[in-house]
């Protein structure tokens, strides 16, 4: 990743290092277009960030929907309930 | 402390509708379904007992989240752990490496390949809290970061790193996972990380 010829930065570890903030829509516009128009001309680049796609998508099926929460509010609306009966 | 029908009427309306984000903060700091329940009912009933102190207007989430994880923190003892913070650009590069090893087991589609989820939920939960706490809030629930630092109680900084350490070691334990089952080429334990 990095230039064994003069230390700097390759252009992939630089991509690869804005990876996390790029998938999360966390990079400014320059740095977001910069890493764009790198990927679009680097293959491996390419299939890394696809692979690091697909795992944020993979997590994001785990979101529970809202109304299987239904239970659990019948559950703590009986308790509050009972909380105040007892106390009035 | 307000206990009357139109204190539990308001309890109910404007409370009870934080749910569904309550319990899934629950669960971040629980690691275990039973236990996030519990944790939510406790909540709940402090919340109650606090009703009378409630602003109304203000936002109830935010006093709602801040009540579950005192209660947490005061039934557990253990969330005190210190979690060092780490450098999030080193823990962005080891994503290089994760994704090295399971192109090299021949998973470089694992994620699209291999239903992941049960694997993924358990492999979440076996996290210290700090790290599975942000992964659980930003990557499943879909918060910002600037949302779960203010519910944690921790700067913007800290949760992008504990985030992104979550992140490879996730990645570590689904290969492992999906090696174990069978999936991919045999590649040998040490160059899997295990």
């Amino acid at each position: 990743m990095t230039n064994p010829n003069n230390g700097q930065m390759s252009d992939c570890e630089r991509a690869v290092r804005q990876l996390w903030d790029y998938l999360d829509g966390r990079l400014p516009d320059a740095s977001r277009e910069w890493v764009e128009a790198h990927l679009a001309q680097c293959e491996s680049c390419t299939s890394h960030f696809n692979f690091e796609r697909g795992f944020l998508d993979a997590l994001s099926t785990l979101r529970r929907d809202d109304e299987q929460f239904a239970t659990l509010r019948e559950r703590v609306k009986r308790a509050v309930a009972a909380r105040a009966g007892g106390e009035t | 402390m307000g206990t009357g029908n139109s204190s539990i009427d308001s309890f109910d309306e404007v409370a009870l509708s934080c749910l569904p984000e309550l319990a899934r903060f629950a669960r971040s700091l629980t690691h275990d379904a039973s236990d996030a329940d519990d944790l939510v009912q406790a909540t709940y009933l402090r919340a109650f007992e606090a009703w009378h102190t409630f602003e109304a207007g203000t936002d109830c989430r935010r006093w709602l989240f801040t009540i579950c994880r005192n209660v947490f923190l005061r039934t557990r003892e253990r969330a005190q752990r210190v979690v060092s913070v780490e450098d999030p650009e080193a823990e962005t590069l080891g994503a290089v490496h994760g994704h090295k090893r399971a192109r090299d087991a021949g998973l470089d589609d694992l994620f699209a390949r291999i239903d992941l989820g049960p694997a993924l939920d358990r492999a979440i939960d076996m996290l210290s809290p700090a790290f599975s706490a942000v992964v659980r809030l930003i990557d499943v629930d879909g918060r910002t970061y600037e949302e779960v630092a203010a519910m944690l109680d921790v700067p913007i900084g800290t949760v992008r790193s504990r985030l992104f350490r979550a992140r490879r070691l996730l990645q570590d334990a689904l290969l492992a996972h999906a090696l174990d089952a069978g999936f991919g080429r045999a590649i040998t334990a040490s160059r899997i990380g295990r």
